[in-house]
């Protein structure tokens, strides 16, 4: 059985790629032919009062969430040149729904291609049927070009209120972003940020990671993981005694650990800014999401619980540097490698993917104690390719935190890249008792 | 006695918090709007919205105290010559 979604909507551009669009169009060029590494998909269950849901009573939903969301039905302009890429919106269009029987395949399905950027949506839609024909979960594989996790979040959120016959809040417009970005006005503002960024190049470490270490493994980027509750509850318990959120904390056990690997007390950390504190920007489904640069002298702290304050200040400041152009960015601090005759980037950055902030709640140190023989630490598959020696990623499961480190394995051998996932644990873990 | 200063930017804190501090507990808050639960979101937002609405810059390399409590934001904006 063969279906399809229409596409109806407002049509807007040919306009250029908003900021955060750029930015990942410029790393998925890097990438290819490995860009599928940028695909992502989300499972909708549907809610109890519809489920199961007849397939017409899915598409309808679906066609009015790719309706209100110009981004879903956005394509590249065909025969673009690099520095100028341009997007268009369709008005109308027909957009193909796979069939299967779980949303695990189907997501393994959706996600393994490359997306076709000029010719194909940026969205592909999976249905997950039951015996008879109806529909349990809808798999929603996206390419990071029409959405970041935020904006991913918003199309379930919509999906879910119009399959109960609700319409959420006005989404804000892709095409007035990208005008205001190319306005005067917009290149001002990322004009500013842009300077912020090469002062603070032409100042810190050329690398955290400068040294090769060793010869790489075969795939070259490898991948560990901690799943640890007893980091969830003690990253809670420092947020509430220093009154900053677990984010600052993590980052703050991670400049540590950086410098303690480099022997240099600077951290330069690249952190990725969702870019939505602006109320047009909070429930606009595109790619806002974009690195920030957090700079923290780790000499200045006495103690860890120091280290956490000073880097709460340094987030704030890191994140509000997130939204710029980034190939007027690119260019700046190309310049500034040159001024210094060293390439200067971290290669280290971080992504806290927790889409809700957990409540900072003070632990008690034993149940910190307790959690701890839960801890556990395994490798995840390597990664071919990925343009940093450090990423690390913040996501949670259940009662646990996750920290995911990818590694390059010519900088940060296999050892040591499971030693620093440790090492940051236990630096957490400690600064409670 | 809050100002007309002050509980604009109660307000703010408020929405900014979507609506999960109330703007009577960010006027009442004289120790650290953390404590009431304004994380680093609440914060970017609530910087953001200053920012526009007064037309300055907050200032994030110098000592951050003055993002303490709406008092103490609305006597360093009284002091960048902003009105309510």
């Amino acid at each position: 059985m063969s279906i399809s979604l229409a596409v109806r909507g407002e049509a807007s551009g040919p306009m250029p790629l908003a900021w955060g669009q750029s930015a990942i169009w410029m790393a998925i060029e890097r990438y290819v032919p490995y860009d599928h590494y940028f695909n992502f998909a989300r499972t909708l269950v549907l809610p109890d009062r519809v489920r199961p849901a007849p397939i017409p009573q899915v598409t309808a939903a679906l066609e009015s969430v790719v309706s209100r969301h110009s981004s879903l039905r956005t394509r590249i302009v065909p025969g673009h040149d690099d520095a100028d890429v341009r997007q268009l919106a369709d008005g109308e269009g027909r957009l193909p729904v796979v069939i299967g029987a779980d949303a695990d395949s189907l997501t393994a399905q959706l996600t393994a291609e490359r997306f076709d950027y000029t010719a194909e949506y940026p969205l592909r839609v999976g249905l997950v049927v039951d015996g008879d024909g109806k529909v349990e979960a809808v798999v929603l594989a996206f390419c990071h070009l029409a959405a970041d996790g935020h904006g991913a979040e918003i199309v379930v959120r919509d999906l879910r209120l119009a399959l109960l016959g609700r319409t959420g809040l006005e989404p804000g417009s892709v095409a007035e972003t990208v005008a205001h970005q190319h306005s005067a006005r917009g290149r001002a503002e990322s004009e500013a940020v842009v300077g912020f960024w090469a002062e603070a190049y032409r100042r810190m470490p050329a690398s955290m990671f400068p040294k090769r270490r060793a010869e790489p493994q075969q795939v070259r980027y490898w991948v560990a993981r901690l799943t640890s509750p007893a980091l969830e509850l003690a990253g809670q318990a420092l947020a509430a005694r220093h009154r900053v959120s677990t984010t600052a904390v993590l980052m703050a056990a991670t400049a540590a650990v950086v410098c303690e690997d480099s022997g240099q007390p600077v951290a330069a950390i690249l952190p990725i800014v969702s870019n939505r504190f602006a109320p047009e920007h909070r429930d606009l489904v595109t790619t806002l999401a974009q690195e920030g640069l957090f700079v923290l002298d780790t000499a200045r702290a006495g103690s860890f619980g120091e280290l956490v304050g000073l880097a709460w200040q340094a987030s704030l400041k890191a994140y509000r540097v997130g939204l710029c152009d980034p190939r007027a960015l690119e260019a700046a601090l190309a310049r500034v490698s040159r001024e210094r005759g060293e390439t200067v980037h971290p290669y280290c950055c971080f992504n806290d993917m927790r889409l809700v902030e957990p409540e900072a709640r003070a632990a008690p140190a034993e149940r910190v104690r307790a959690a701890k023989p839960l801890t556990r630490l395994e490798w995840a598959p390597p990664q071919a390719r990925v343009n940093c020696r450090f990423c690390l990623h913040v996501t949670s499961e259940g009662e646990a935190m996750v920290l995911q480190l990818t590694g390059d394995t010519a900088y940060l051998p296999p050892d040591r890249l499971m030693g620093m996932l440790s090492t940051l644990e236990q630096k957490i873990l400690e600064a409670v008792e | 006695m809050s100002d007309a200063l002050e509980l604009q930017l109660a307000a703010m804190v408020s929405a900014a918090t979507d609506g999960e501090v109330e703007a009577r507990e960010a006027l009442a808050e004289t120790d650290s709007l953390a404590r009431l639960g304004v994380g680093s979101l609440a914060y970017l937002r609530l910087i953001e919205a200053v920012e526009r609405r007064y037309g300055v810059t907050l200032d994030l390399e110098a000592d951050m105290s003055y993002l303490d409590t709406v008092e103490s934001l609305a006597k360093w904006l009284r002091a960048q010559g902003v009105e309510s």
